[in-house]
C-alpha cells in the first residue's frame, strides 16, 4: 500500500504552515514546497509513510543540489 | 416590580422586590414532550392525559416544528416518560430552573426599571446594602466571638460570647433589613451560622422567608484546573452574596451580578454562585424561552461520525505565531475584540446553520445583542469605571459562549460550530499577518486573536484589517515590552511584559501576577518594574539596571527577617493525594492534622517548613520558613526582572542565605 493519496493533503498544509510563517522565513519554504511538488508524486507512489515520503522528497532535491546535478531551485 | 430574587415555593413563583415586597404566582411544573411514533406510545400518552393532563402543542425547537404535548409535570415523571417510551421520545424545558422559565415566558427581567432594558448598562434602583465580616477564619471551626456589620455609611461592631454576636447580628439584619449582604467567605459560614442559631433557639434572618435552597459543594474541572465550590445556602428575598468566592462578584461587583441576573433571567443570588459558563447556556435558554424555543433536555444533535482525517482536518486551536525572545521598544498589540463572538454573529453559526446556512441561526441572533454591548461597555469603562465591572462579566461570558458551542451536553452546542469558529479565527489572523507584512511591519508575535508588531502607521493597519476581516480591532501601544522564555528556552505565548504608552506596565504571566506566588516576592517585582517603568525607551531601561539590581539585593538582604504572613504560598490545589515529595503534599498533611477538611479545587494557604522533606505549615501555625526555598523564588523572580534589563541568566543573581 502507498501513501499517494495523502501527497495532496500533505501540500495543502504544509502552504498554510507557509502563510503562517514569517515573511523573511518564505522563500526557504516555497523552496521545500517545490522540492515536494517535483519530487512528491514519486516517493509518495513508493513509500507507505507519508512523513517520510515527503522528508525523502526533499532530500533528494537537496542532495541533487549539493552534486551540483541540477541548478538550484 | 424591580425584581431582586426569584424563588419556587411548591406549585408557586415568587418574585421579590427591595425592601420585601412578594409577589407569589401558581406556576406549577410542566414540561414539553414529541414522540417518534405517537400511535405506538398511545397508551403512554393516555396515561399521562389521565394522571397528569397533556396538551397538544407545537413543540418549537431550534431545528423545527412538530407536534407534541405539554405534560403538567416535573422531571421525575420526564425520566420515567423517556425510559418507558424506549427513547423513542424527547422531553423538553425539563432541566430549565422554572423561576427562569417563568421570567422569560412573561418577558420579565430581574434588576429591570423601567426604561432599562435587557442590554442597558444603566442601574438606577437603589438598594438597601450591608457589608458584613465575622471575624476569625471560616475554615477553622472556632466560635463566632465577633462580627463588623456596615450599613448606610455606619460601621457597628458586634462583640460577645456566641449567642449574643449571633442574636444581635440576627436582629440587626431584621432592623436594618438590607436588600443586599455582602459577606466574605458566606457560603462557607452560613451552614454553620444556620445550625449554631437553631442551637440557641434564634431565627436566622439572612432569608426574609427564613428557609434556604442549599446547592451542594462540588469539585470541577474548568479550562484545565480544578476548582472547588463550597455548600451554599441560598436565601430567599434578599441577595447574599460571598464576596470571597463569587466569580462573577470578584470579576464585576454588585453591579456585574446584577446585570449578569438581567441579561441571563437568572435571580443575583444564582448569578453571584454559578460560573461564566453557566451564566451564558442561562442566557441562551432564556433567550431559547423568551422567543418560544422548547430547550431540549437530552440533546439529540450530537456530532455526527466522521473520518479520521476529516476530524484531524478539522480539530485544531487558534493560530499562534511563536514569539522571538527578548526586548523591544516601541510595540503595538493589535487585539480583535471579542473575536470568537463576532464570528459567531458576523458567519450566522448557530447547530442549526450547520446543515442549513441560509437560515437565521439562533445561537448567532441571541449573542448579536450580548455583543453590542459589550462593544458599549468596552468602550464606556474607559469614562465610567462604573461599567469596567459590567463589561467584566460581559467578557467572560463572551469568551465562554465559545467553548460552550463545543460542550457535549450544551443546549445550543454543536462541535462543528466550534470548529468552523476556529477555522474562521485561524483564517483571519494569518490573513492579518499577511497584512501587516504587506504593509511594512514586522510581526513579532501574534496568539488566537492578537498580533504584536513594530512598524507605523498603525492606525493604517487597523484600518486596514478591520476592512479586511470585518472585525473590530483595538490597539495598545508599549514603549517597550519584554518577551520571556519559557522552560524549553523558546518564547512563550503569554508572558510578558512591557510598558504603555501611558506609563502604566503591562504584565503577563510573571509571578507578581501568579496568585500562589508569596507576598515577599511579588512585592520585589512590583517594586522592580515600577521602577522599570520610568523608562520611556529600551536605552532608559539598560540605564536603570544597577537600581534595579540595588532593589533586587534590598530584597535578599531583607528576606532573612521577612515576616512569616509576607512568605505565605496562597494556591489552589489540583489534588489531596500527591505522588511525589513537595511542599503542597506537607501543607495538605498539615491541614488534616489540624482538623481542616481539604477537597481538590480549595485554596490552601501555608508556610514552607523544609521544601526538599517537603514539609509546610498551614498558615495560621507557622512558626518557621526555609529561608533557602523562598530565595530560590526570589531568584526566580528577579530572572524574569533581569531578562528586561537584557542581562544573561543568573547575572547579578545573590547567593542563597546562610
Amino acid at each position: 500500500m502507498t501513501c499517494r493519496s495523502e501527497l495532496p493533503a500533505v501540500l495543502e498544509r504544509w502552504r498554510r504552515f507557509r502563510r503562517a510563517l514569517k515573511i523573511e522565513d518564505q522563500p526557504a519554504m516555497d523552496v521545500i514546497i517545490a522540492a515536494l511538488e517535483k519530487n512528491g508524486p514519486a516517493t509518495f507512489a513508493g513509500l507507505d509513510d507519508p512523513l517520510e515520503a515527503a522528508v525523502l522528497a526533499v532530500l533528494m532535491e537537496l542532495a541533487r543540489e549539493v552534486e551540483g546535478r541540477v541548478a538550484p531551485l | 416590580m424591580w425584581i431582586l430574587d426569584t424563588s419556587v415555593e411548591r406549585d408557586r413563583v415568587a418574585l421579590w422586590g427591595p425592601g420585601g415586597a412578594v409577589e407569589r404566582t401558581p406556576y406549577p411544573p410542566s414540561f414539553l414532550l414529541t414522540l417518534s411514533d405517537p400511535v405506538r406510545h398511545g397508551n403512554l400518552l393516555e396515561a399521562l392525559g389521565a394522571e397528569y393532563g397533556a396538551e397538544p402543542v407545537t413543540v418549537r425547537t431550534i431545528h423545527r416544528e412538530q407536534p407534541g404535548w405539554r405534560i403538567s409535570a416535573g422531571g421525575d415523571v420526564a425520566a420515567a416518560v423517556l425510559r418507558q417510551a424506549d427513547y423513542g421520545a424527547q422531553c423538553f424545558n425539563v432541566d430549565v430552573r422554572r423561576d427562569q422559565r417563568y421570567l422569560a415566558e412573561h418577558r420579565l427581567l430581574p434588576c429591570t426599571g423601567p426604561g432599562e432594558e435587557r442590554f442597558s448598562m444603566t442601574l438606577t434602583q437603589d438598594l438597601e446594602v450591608m457589608d458584613l465580616a465575622l471575624d476569625g477564619d471560616p475554615a477553622r471551626s472556632d466560635r463566632v466571638h465577633g462580627c463588623t456589620v456596615t450599613d448606610g455609611g455606619r460601621t457597628r461592631r458586634l462583640e460577645g460570647d456566641e449567642p449574643t454576636v449571633l442574636g444581635d447580628l440576627f436582629g440587626l439584619i431584621e432592623a436594618v433589613d438590607p436588600d443586599v449582604v455582602l459577606f466574605p467567605n458566606a457560603d462557607t459560614w452560613t451552614e454553620r451560622l444556620v445550625a449554631r442559631a437553631e442551637g440557641y433557639g434564634l431565627e436566622t434572618t439572612f432569608s426574609r422567608t427564613g428557609r434556604y435552597v442549599t446547592l451542594g459543594s462540588r469539585s470541577y474541572f474548568s479550562y484545565g484546573r480544578m476548582y472547588h465550590r463550597p455548600k451554599a445556602m441560598i436565601p430567599a428575598g434578599r441577595v447574599l452574596i460571598d464576596t470571597e468566592e463569587s466569580f462573577t462578584y470578584r470579576e464585576g461587583g454588585l453591579a456585574g451580578v446584577l446585570v449578569a441576573a438581567r441579561i441571563t433571567g437568572l435571580s443575583p443570588n444564582r448569578t453571584a454562585r454559578v460560573t461564566p459558563g453557566t451564566l451564558i447556556s442561562s442566557f441562551e435558554v432564556y433567550a431559547a424561552l423568551a422567543r418560544g424555543i422548547a430547550v431540549p433536555w437530552l440533546k439529540a444533535d450530537a456530532e455526527r461520525a466522521k473520518t479520521l482525517a476529516a476530524l484531524k482536518a478539522a480539530d485544531r486551536g487558534g493560530m499562534m505565531f511563536q514569539p522571538a525572545l527578548g526586548v523591544y521598544g516601541r510595540v503595538y498589540q493589535v487585539d480583535f475584540t471579542s473575536l470568537y463572538p463576532s464570528i459567531i454573529v458576523k458567519h450566522n453559526l448557530s447547530p442549526e446553520t450547520v446543515e442549513h446556512p441560509g437560515q437565521p441561526g439562533f445561537l448567532a441572533a441571541c449573542l448579536r445583542p450580548l455583543l453590542e454591548m459589550r462593544i458599549k461597555t468596552k468602550a464606556a469603562k474607559k469614562a465610567d469605571p462604573g461599567v469596567a465591572g459590567m463589561d467584566s462579566v460581559l467578557k467572560w461570558m463572551l469568551v465562554t459562549c465559545f467553548g460552550y458551542t463545543g460542550y457535549r451536553n450544551a443546549k445550543f452546542g454543536r462541535v462543528d460550530v466550534h470548529e468552523a469558529i476556529t477555522r474562521i479565527s485561524r483564517e483571519a489572523l494569518v490573513s492579518s499577518k499577511e497584512l501587516a507584512e504587506a504593509l511594512g511591519f514586522e510581526v513579532l508575535h501574534g496568539i488566537t486573536d492578537c498580533l504584536f508588531v513594530q512598524g507605523d502607521p498603525v492606525d493604517r493597519l487597523k484600518a486596514a484589517i478591520e476592512a479586511a476581516t470585518g472585525y473590530l480591532m483595538e490597539v495598545e501601544a508599549f514603549d517597550w515590552v519584554v518577551f520571556l522564555p519559557q522552560k524549553d528556552g523558546t518564547g512563550a505565548y503569554t508572558w510578558y511584559y512591557g510598558r504603555l504608552d501611558d506609563g502604566e506596565v503591562k504584565v503577563r504571566g510573571i509571578m507578581a501576577r501568579r496568585g500562589d506566588c508569596p507576598a515577599y516576592v511579588q512585592r520585589f517585582q512590583r517594586d522592580a518594574l515600577a521602577l522599570m517603568g520610568r523608562a520611556r525607551s529600551v536605552a532608559e531601561l539598560r540605564e536603570l539596571a544597577p537600581e534595579v539590581e540595588e532593589v533586587y539585593r534590598r530584597y535578599c538582604d531583607g528576606l532573612a527577617t521577612a515576616p512569616l504572613e509576607d512568605l505565605e504560598v496562597s494556591r489552589r490545589i489540583s489534588t489531596v493525594d500527591y505522588a511525589r515529595t513537595c511542599p503542597e503534599r506537607g501543607a495538605v498533611a498539615s491541614y488534616w492534622r489540624a482538623g481542616v477538611p481539604v477537597a481538590p479545587g480549595m485554596t490552601i494557604r501555608y508556610v514552607v517548613r523544609d521544601a526538599r522533606a517537603g514539609l509546610a505549615d498551614c498558615a495560621w501555625d507557622a512558626d518557621h520558613a526555609d529561608r533557602q526555598y523562598y530565595h530560590r523564588i526570589l531568584a526566580k523572580a528577579w530572572g524574569e526582572v533581569a531578562a528586561g534589563l537584557g542581562r544573561p541568566v543568573g547575572a547579578g543573581e545573590c547567593a542563597p542565605p546562610a
